[in-house]
């Protein structure tokens, strides 16, 4: 049982982190757009198909 | 507005295109379709080359719109677009080249860019149009391939692009350009201040959220090892140490989630105490003090109940709601805003040189220097002089000084005709002007025209409706009240009976009768229901819009623009002469592209759809070039070639092969090629349709839907065509059903008595009023709603919206007039009046699923509720209750987010 407190803290400093990644997300924009980068992804691959404009 | 065709795209100018056409006389292509817009191909298809196979498509406008998709290396849109959509028509659209050149000023344009770093300029787009994923991925590589563009990014959700670009190698108007020559109408938009502010709170809110889940998820983890073997657990057995430790770092990880997310309620609460009212935040802020400092003092104490968990959970599952609620309220007025795109008014204002006789002495002004300035129309002043060309929008109202011209004033009025105005006739700012080049001398501008008037009621109609939602913030208060009250009842009643428990029962109380599922319920339906009716393309522009649909039992409907087309279109040809048809129609055209004439536009759009019944969809949109300026576009047809054009009043004569045609009204198109009077009297007769032509023989009276052109050729008449404002072919099966849904049709429209019939009769509806003012239709709905209907009004135009904006639901045109659309609850997107059954059948269910998770929410609270008043229920449970409740709420909402989306985008292209 003496593993629980060094668990407890690895707990609460990861919980931390993802607390100040999540706070970064958002603050720069990443869930501004929910639906449109879904719709992206599905025709990207067309650019090596198709031939270049010019 | 000139030179329609030089500068069509500036995408095909700027990539070397394989594509080469030319024209053929389609007599073989039978039943195929075109390549673009997919309408079936009629009597004529031009052949286009597009990366390298060969391709027809049904006329002009499709012609451009492939090429420009193929000029840009897109042809893949084709393989993934779900649905046909003619788009060239756009480019050729008289009012959309009028926006243009208006986007052309910098006055104008400047407010919308925003300078974005080393000579870079951004703008935000919003775009009509998107309604697929393969029309926001066109939309973003068209923007990024044009010239100049740096970057592009667009936000489907919202309709709308970001393009950083070069200002000194493109400008605004090209990006539009670019845009429309795949059908798609794009309109800088720059978000007002309170858009920015929704955007801050939101992305505060979200992060709260993440704040409040992540330390919650940790405090959960140690309330649950407490309740399970802690000293008040079930099993007992935990060290001491250890519970001392769970209980004080529980207390440390609710710290943040109470001071970051949870302020706002402290805040909200004090603001509401400040300002003497009672809402949600009240009990909410008080349970969670309660709450909190309860267990802190048990926690310092070291014994006694904990309910930091209670704490936290409260503090996200409202939180989550809050976010929900507002996310679907941003989306909502952003879709607003992007609708009500700002007119690009812009005068011609026409200045003289000071000699003393400029002024309003009305002579003919052209022997003095002159000099034309582009300004915005609010810089208009009464005595201004303001040059309109065709196609342009009044800016303001005034008198006609030089020149005569056909007004279509059909958002204003609701006459679906053009007026015609002469010298000396008022004009009203709003109309469209459709013939001829007229100079208005300014008598009222901005606020004080009569369409700034009917803005102005349409203002006062809508603040005076929202006495009811009033009603329910007032009962809200009252139910909040009696929650205190009952709390504190129940508080006195425990510290006389069993104080050690006083504090655990009451934040039982308040956290069972917190309405976190009854808040949820609404907000959790409506977000989805949004959605759902969104997709189905309705845009609801209000957060009661979906109950008031819902309950709506009577229709009020416009008829202009909405029940029917709002333009004229060919109905039928009566040849006279030798020629058949189709060769009328291409010889009329010929003609009518010298004019501007909304008839002339009809007929040339039928001679570029190539069916004499003028096509469908957008593809007959009105094409049109300036009169008389610069170099006219050849015809199709190079025997068609016309030779000293000239647009007089009511038509326009020329030679072809040497011989003088003219097209027009039965006066001009006489005296033009020396007919006899009698000679279009016996055209009535030969054609022997009977009462039809009898109504419809005199093209200047009243009684006509529409109206009458004559081709004729030196000594001969060829043929005349019927012209008429069609209804649209959905009106019917809409009317039809409405009334299976339960509401009754009353057409309102401002149109003269005849054609309103005439509607009415077609359609099947026995109520129809004609010749109503804006306050008339305002006055209806409002006669309806005290016969006890709840009225739903349709309409698209200005003259509609103080209905729209007084009735107890309502709907308005996607294409229709801005100032409608803002004053609407929902907008049609795409145009399509059948989208509004889909909008009423989910707007009765989303009400359906409402009114479910209310019954809910309440059976649980009105179970729960004596349960933790009598000390049955521990804080720990009333807060797992009140999740569990919640997530079935959400649960029971999401059953409105339509299934898997049928668009089936297919793979790559093929080869």
């Amino acid at each position: 049982m003496d593993i629980l407190p060094l668990l407890i803290g690895i707990s609460i400093v990861v919980a931390i982190a993802i607390a100040g990644i999540f706070v970064w997300a958002v603050r720069s924009g990443q869930f501004d757009d929910l639906d449109t980068p879904a719709v992206r992804i599905l025709t990207d691959d067309d650019e090596e198909e198709a031939p270049p404009p010019r | 507005m000139s030179r329609a065709y030089g500068g069509t795209a500036p995408a095909i100018e700027g990539a070397p295109l394989r594509a080469a056409e030319a024209p053929s006389e389609g007599a073989g292509a039978g039943a195929a379709a075109c390549h673009h817009c997919g309408a079936p191909l009629g009597g004529r298809a031009l052949a286009v080359r597009v990366a390298g196979s060969e391709v027809r498509v049904c006329g002009e406008l499709c012609r451009t719109a492939a090429l420009t998709i193929a000029g840009a290396g897109l042809d893949a849109w084709y393989a993934i677009r779900a649905h046909t959509d003619a788009a060239g028509a756009l480019t050729a659209d008289p009012a959309f080249r009028a926006d243009l050149d208006a986007w052309r000023t910098p006055e104008v344009a400047a407010p919308h860019l925003r300078p974005a770093g080393r000579g870079t300029a951004e703008v935000t787009l919003t775009v009509e149009g998107m309604r697929c994923a393969g029309c926001a991925w066109l939309v973003e590589r068209l923007l990024a391939k044009a010239p100049g563009v740096l970057a592009a990014a667009v936000d489907f959700s919202l309709c709308r692009a970001e393009v950083r670009f070069d200002p000194g190698s493109t400008a605004l108007p090209g990006l539009l350009e670019t845009l429309a020559g795949a059908g798609y109408r794009a309109t800088p938009y720059s978000a007002p201040a309170e858009e920015a502010a929704i955007e801050a709170e939101r992305r505060i809110r979200l992060r709260g959220l993440g704040i409040a889940a992540l330390f919650g998820m940790q405090v959960m983890l140690l309330s649950i090892a407490l309740h399970v073997s802690g000293a008040s657990g079930h099993y007992g057995g935990m060290d001491p140490g250890f519970e001392r430790l769970f209980r004080w770092l529980a207390m440390l990880l609710t710290v943040p989630v109470l001071v970051w997310p949870g302020r706002a309620f402290f805040t909200g609460a004090v603001t509401a105490l400040r300002g003497r009212r009672l809402t949600m935040d009240v009990p909410v802020a008080l349970g969670l003090s309660i709450a909190f400092l309860g267990s802190a003092f048990a926690t310092v104490a070291g014994e006694g109940e904990i309910w930091f968990d209670s704490v936290v959970m409260f503090v996200t599952l409202l939180g989550g709601a809050r976010y929900l609620e507002l996310v679907a309220r941003r989306r909502s007025t952003a879709t607003v805003r992007s609708l009500a795109r700002a007119a690009p008014l812009v005068a011609i204002r026409v200045r003289r040189s000071e000699d003393g006789r400029a002024g309003k002495d009305g002579e003919t002004p052209d022997a003095r220097e002159e000099r034309e300035e582009r300004v915005p129309a609010a810089a208009l002043r009464p005595g201004d002089r303001v040059r309109v060309r065709p196609g342009e929008t009044v800016p303001a109202d005034g008198v006609i000084r030089t020149g005569d011209s056909a007004f279509d004033e059909s958002l204003l009025t609701g006459e679906s005709r053009p007026v015609a105005r002469s010298c000396g006739g008022r004009v009203l700012a709003g109309s469209v002007n459709g013939t001829g080049v007229v100079e208005v001398e300014v008598s009222s501008a901005g606020d004080e025209t009569v369409l700034g008037g009917v803005l102005r009621r349409a203002e006062r109609a809508a603040r005076d409706r929202p006495a009811i939602a009033l009603l329910a913030d007032r009962a809200a208060a009252w139910f909040i009240a009696g929650v205190l009250v009952l709390a504190a009842a129940v508080a006195g009643a425990w510290l006389l009976h069993d104080p050690s428990r006083a504090v655990a029962v009451v934040v039982s109380v308040l956290v069972v009768t917190c309405p976190c599922a009854l808040s949820l319920a609404t907000p959790a339906a409506m977000t989805a229901a949004l959605g759902a009716l969104a997709r189905a393309g309705v845009v609801a522009t209000r957060a009661n819009t979906i109950e008031r649909l819902a309950l709506a039992t009577h229709c009020l409907a416009d008829k202009t623009g909405t029940l029917s087309e709002g333009r004229l279109r060919l109905q039928g040809v009566s040849v006279a002469g030798g020629l058949t048809a189709a060769e009328c129609i291409e010889t009329a055209a010929a003609l009518e592209r010298y004019a501007t004439h909304p008839a002339g536009s009809a007929i040339v759009a039928a001679a570029a759809g190539g069916t004499a019944g003028g096509a469908d969809g957008a593809d007959g949109a009105p094409r049109s070039e300036a009169a008389g300026g610069g170099p006219a576009p050849a015809p199709h047809h190079p025997h068609l070639r016309v030779e000293e054009a000239r647009a007089g009043p009511g038509g326009v004569e020329g030679r072809i092969g040497g011989l003088r045609h003219a097209v027009g009204s039965a006066a001009f198109v006489g005296g033009a090629c020396r007919l006899a009077p009698d000679a279009f009297a016996r055209d009535g007769d030969d054609r022997g349709t009977g009462d039809r032509s009898a109504d419809s023989e005199d093209d200047g009276d009243g009684t006509s839907l529409g109206t009458r052109v004559h081709l004729a050729r030196e000594g001969a008449l060829l043929a005349s065509f019927d012209l008429a404002d069609t209804l649209r072919p959905e009106a019917r099966e809409l009317v039809d059903g409405l009334r299976a849904r339960g509401l009754e049709t009353t057409i309102a429209s401002g149109d003269s008595t005849a054609p309103v019939e005439r509607t009415g009769e077609a359609l099947g509806v026995a109520r129809r009023l004609a010749g109503l003012s804006p306050a008339d239709k305002l006055a209806e709905a409002d006669r309806l709603a005290a016969r006890g209907e709840r009225v739903l009004m349709l309409g698209d135009g200005v003259n509609d919206a103080p209905a729209l904006a007084g009735a107890h639901a309502s709907v308005a045109m996607g294409r229709g007039a801005a100032a409608a659309a803002s004053r609407a609850d929902a907008v049609l997107l795409g145009d399509e009046p059948l989208a509004l059954l889909a909008g009423l059948d989910i707007a009765r269910r989303a009400r359906r699923i409402v009114k479910q998770n209310l019954a809910w929410a309440l059976a649980y609270n009105l179970v729960a509720l004596p349960l933790a008043t009598l000390g049955a229920v521990p804080p720990w449970a009333a807060a797992i209750g009140m999740s569990l409740s919640s997530l079935a709420v959400a649960a029971n909402a999401l059953r409105l987010v339509p299934r898997q989306r049928e668009e089936g985008i297919p793979g790559p292209a093929p080869g």
